[in-house]
């Protein structure tokens, strides 16, 4: 499956941010289910391309479980205001948000859901070769690429040095864990700010002088050796999206407003009222 | 030939400096979320006093107007280039509020001085979760309690910025010029 | 033009706010294709004089320049733009001077920011690989190179960009022994295409054959200077004849592989180790598999391995910072909780910043001691630590503004402070002259003497022969393929 996968090698970085721009920002256009359903469908599909079915899943059941956690401190709250709240008028104002608050869980739900699998697109297909390709094709002035070429090059590095921080300190006697962060806290703070500070202090001060010797950051927009072409397959890839993109926005274009937040919940209330 | 030039506002070390404190950022809340998650209480406090521990450290360091306009800058493209996503479409917002925080400096003396820095952090950081928060009631506008919890977790992380990122960002840049890590004048 | 590529003639110089000159009455020339060491104890002025020759004096670091200099024909002070045509640089950790992820960006990186046009930077990026047979590392990642590997990359992209004076500092650090005899190999390759080579090194062996001058520093001034004659004595051999060498703090000029015997039949065992079987995570490689050695106590044991197969692993294992899979690590006969291993063994890492955390180097070495030792027994060993290693007049400076050297003693009085009975160092004297190297091994023996297990990780030969009485070896792999014999201490 992984070979004839859409993800691997085939797309241009730059067309996986594209989609993923439009698509998260017409997600937050659509708030009828049925348009949020059909984007959510279709970007599954171009996530599932990637055959990487186990981490969609977890990454999925992360989403719902963060979401049932949100609906369980909501509950929650909601039980502790009318413990409070138990005999006065209070009481009655929870009773009134109360509809409203719990109320439609499933379309911030839905919305969620393509902007997820537009972001797992790109994040199953992460490398730093393939985020250098994406910051080189964009053809940034020398303020962002400097910057981006650094962080690059020294996220990993920065992780290798933060392993070898936590072994430091746990030779010291103390450990990097949420206990110690709790009965110490300042002394967490100061055990892992002070060497990493710095350390990225340090590399700062050798590599602008390696930056002055090699040039690096002293013309405005250097030569790419490497930079990436868009190819067939992104051009084709990219009108089906805006196809689909269109016909869904003129679906929900279609759909009649509907306005949202307690006020249209009261709304839905008294139009239940009325019919019974 | 080369477009070489002398004299740009933005020397190379600064821009190598905000660079490596990005990267420096992403690994240190990458090493949290994998201590504790990131949902507990504890964690929430300790990643952002810790971030903003460093963004302090940073400024001082850098001492330019705009420090806090090309972090900014930088944070917002790599997050877009990691994730995609819409937030980068909100990138003149937090570029807005980090000119407020820079000017701010600026007008209470310049980045000389720590008290200065950590005021312009302070707002700097509060726009930058006003921004969140505004994305995150567009993204569930039709129930106000998830927006509500999403509000608290929020205010919670600004807690850690002022209570814990503040006091000790102060006291490590006092300690790095002491040092001679960070130049005093 | 003059046949000169350097011409420096009473030459001095002094940083701002300071007193005493860095530089001073220093004269010298050097034709083109020639090699220059420049070496001498720590702080005696070689780095300032490789500022001066690649032009970050005055570019960068600001200061007073007098006399008169001339690099590859520019009179100096030179704009750096100028001057980075001509000259190369090769720091110490090629780590902190790349800015890209793989060797052939790495390489294309001075060119691609001269904004030249990408045909001729294609040309002179594959000439370049291919001088240093870089050619199949092309797209390697930078983060998968070995040490040696990496120093090779730093130099073609030296050479791509045309440099004809290239300047070293400290370039054999980091390396294997083998990769520092590769290095001295391909460094007479690039005197035969005329490059010019100036070389700022502690260590002296490795040069034997290969140069044409050399400068010994003291205090800013030149206390040996001298050429090589035509069928002459090697200037490595005259240094050594030189009444006051030992005075200058250097390092020897003649130093061998040791041959160790092995540590299981060395002495009583300290730590046993029992059928051992690692690997970092399910999917990565195995490092040990069924792994059996005795650490002997009372003695130094060297770890001998290829680069890659686990010495850096091993150590952690013994000091309780990693679980093994399978099998058991026995210290003084009995199985311990790795907390408990960790409050009876030190280790001493490569990295020296990322072991300091306090605001005084007093405070350090308090904060090294366990915390159930009362608080006088701990002053009172911290004083006599700060004594040991000649840190007195430094005990309330910030640790973190000290020198390499003092640095590096203060991590190991810091790891003394436990009182351990095992003892792991790990490189403990790259980029140390021989004074400070010297002291380091007479604390090292001394806790052997005591009855301390100690173990060291090194590719510093003189350290060895100094000290390691014993060795583990540890067969295994090669990670990068880069080094070429498998075994290398």
């Amino acid at each position: 499956m992984r070979a004839l996968s859409v993800s691997s090698e085939a797309l241009d970085i730059r067309t996986r941010l594209l989609l993923s721009l439009v698509v998260s920002g017409v997600s937050i256009y659509l708030s009828g289910t049925g348009p949020l359903l059909a984007l959510g469908a279709a970007t599954l599909l171009y996530v599932l391309a990637s055959g990487r079915y186990k981490v969609i899943l977890v990454a999925y059941l992360a989403v719902c479980a963060m979401m049932a956690l949100t609906v369980g401190v909501i509950l929650l709250s909601f039980k502790i205001g009318e413990w409070f709240a138990a005999g006065t008028s209070w009481e009655q104002g929870v009773a009134m948000l109360k509809p409203a608050l719990l109320g439609n869980f499933h379309t911030p739900f839905l919305r969620m859901i393509p902007a997820l699998n537009v972001l797992l697109a790109i994040g199953l297909d992460f490398s730093v070769q393939r985020f250098v390709g994406a910051m080189k094709s964009l053809h940034l002035p020398r303020v962002a690429l400097v910057p981006l070429m650094v962080f690059c090059r020294f996220v990993p590095e920065f992780i290798d040095v933060i392993r070898q921080l936590r072994d430091a300190v746990r030779m010291r006697g103390f450990s990097m864990n949420l206990g110690a962060a709790l009965i110490h806290p300042i002394q967490a703070i100061r055990l892992t700010v002070v060497p990493l500070t710095v350390r990225t202090l340090r590399m700062a001060d050798h590599l602008s002088v390696a930056a002055e010797m090699k040039r690096v950051g002293y013309a405005k927009r250097p030569t790419q050796l490497l930079a990436l072409r868009f190819r067939r397959v992104d051009f084709a890839v990219l009108a089906v999206a805006a196809c689909l993109l269109a016909a869904i926005c003129a679906w929900q274009a279609a759909i009649p407003a509907t306005p949202y937040g307690p006020s249209a919940m009261k709304s839905d209330q008294q139009q239940e009222a009325a019919h019974e | 030939m080369a477009e070489v030039r002398k004299g740009f506002y933005w020397d190379t070390e600064s821009l190598i400096v905000v660079g490596l404190f990005t990267a420096l950022g992403k690994a240190a809340s990458l090493l949290v979320a994998l201590l504790g998650g990131g949902m507990n209480p504890v964690t929430l406090l300790l990643k952002n006093g810790i971030a903003t521990a460093l963004l302090v450290v940073m400024v001082a360091r850098v001492r330019k107007f705009g420090a806090l306009m090309l972090y900014t800058l930088v944070a917002q493209v790599v997050s877009f280039l990691m994730t995609g996503g819409i937030m980068v479409g909100t990138l003149p917002l937090y570029l807005l509020g980090a000119l407020v925080a820079d000017a701010l400096i600026a007008l209470c003396g310049g980045y000389r001085k720590l008290w200065a820095v950590l005021l312009g952090v302070a707002i700097y950081d509060a726009f930058g979760r006003l921004i969140g928060l505004a994305m995150s009631f567009l993204m569930a506008r039709e129930n106000i309690g998830m927006v509500g919890v999403g509000a608290v977790i929020v205010a919670f992380g600004y807690l850690g910025c002022l209570l814990v990122g503040l006091p000790c960002g102060a006291k490590f840049v006092k300690e790095l010029r002491h040092a001679g890590i960070i130049r005093e004048l | 033009m003059s046949e000169w590529m350097i011409d420096a003639r009473d030459v001095a110089y002094r940083y701002p706010f300071t007193e005493a000159p860095a530089l001073e009455g220093i004269s010298f020339r050097l034709r083109k294709g020639e090699a220059l060491l420049v070496t001498g104890a720590s702080g005696c002025g070689k780095s300032t004089l490789l500022r001066l020759l690649n032009g970050l004096i005055p570019n960068h670091y600001k200061g007073t320049l007098t006399g008169a200099l001339r690099v590859a024909g520019e009179v100096c002070p030179v704009p750096m733009e100028t001057l980075a045509k001509r000259v190369g640089t090769v720091l110490q950790n090629p780590d902190e001077q790349f800015f890209a992820t793989t060797v052939e960006e790495e390489v294309a990186l001075t060119l691609e920011w001269q904004c030249r046009p990408r045909d001729e930077i294609r040309e002179r990026v594959d000439g370049a690989l291919r001088v240093l047979d870089l050619t199949d590392l092309a797209r390697r990642s930078v983060f998968t190179l070995s040490s040696g590997e990496k120093q090779k990359a730093t130099l073609a992209a030296v050479l791509a960009a045309e440099a004809d004076l290239v300047v070293m500092d400290e370039p054999t650090a980091n390396l294997s022994p083998e990769a520092t005899d590769e290095l001295a190999r391909l460094i007479l390759r690039l005197k035969a295409h005329g490059v010019t080579l100036v070389i700022v090194d502690h260590r002296l062996y490795w040069l034997r054959g290969v140069l044409d001058r050399l400068l010994v520093l003291e205090r800013g001034r030149a206390v040996f200077n001298a050429e090589k004659m035509p069928g002459g004595e090697d200037l490595l051999d005259l240094l050594a004849a030189q009444p006051r060498v030992a005075e200058w703090g250097l390092r020897r000029v003649d130093v061998s592989r040791p041959e160790l015997p092995a540590c299981d039949t060395f002495g009583a065992p300290a730590v046993e180790i029992r059928g051992l079987t690692f690997r970092h995570s399910k999917k990565s490689r195995l490092i040990f598999d069924g792994f059996s050695a005795n650490v002997p106590r009372g003695a130094v044991t060297a770890i001998v391995g290829a680069n890659g197969a686990g010495k850096t692993t091993l150590a952690r294992l013994l000091c309780g910072l990693a679980k093994p899979q399978a099998g058991e690590i026995l210290h003084e006969g009995r199985a311990l909780r790795r907390r408990d291993i960790r409050e009876r063994a030190a280790f001493v890492m490569q990295q020296m910043d990322i072991q300091l955390f306090m605001r005084t180097v007093r405070e350090e070495l308090l904060f090294s001691a366990p915390r159930a030792v009362p608080r006088a027994v701990r002053e009172a060993e911290a004083d006599r630590l700060l004594a040991l290693f000649g840190l007195v007049h430094l005990a309330e400076r910030h640790p973190q503004s000290l020198s390499g050297g003092e640095k590096q003693r203060l991590v190991i009085a810091c790891a003394l402070m436990k009182r351990p009975s095992l003892l792991i160092l790990d490189e403990p004297t790259s980029g140390l002259d021989g004074r400070n190297m010297r002291v380091i091994a007479a604390q090292l023996a001394q806790f052997a003497l005591d009855g301390g297990a100690a173990l060291l990780i090194t590719h510093d030969l003189e350290l060895l022969e100094l000290v390691a009485q014993c060795q583990l070896r540890i067969e295994g792999k090669l990670q990068s393929g880069g080094e070429s014999p498998p075994v290398a201490p």
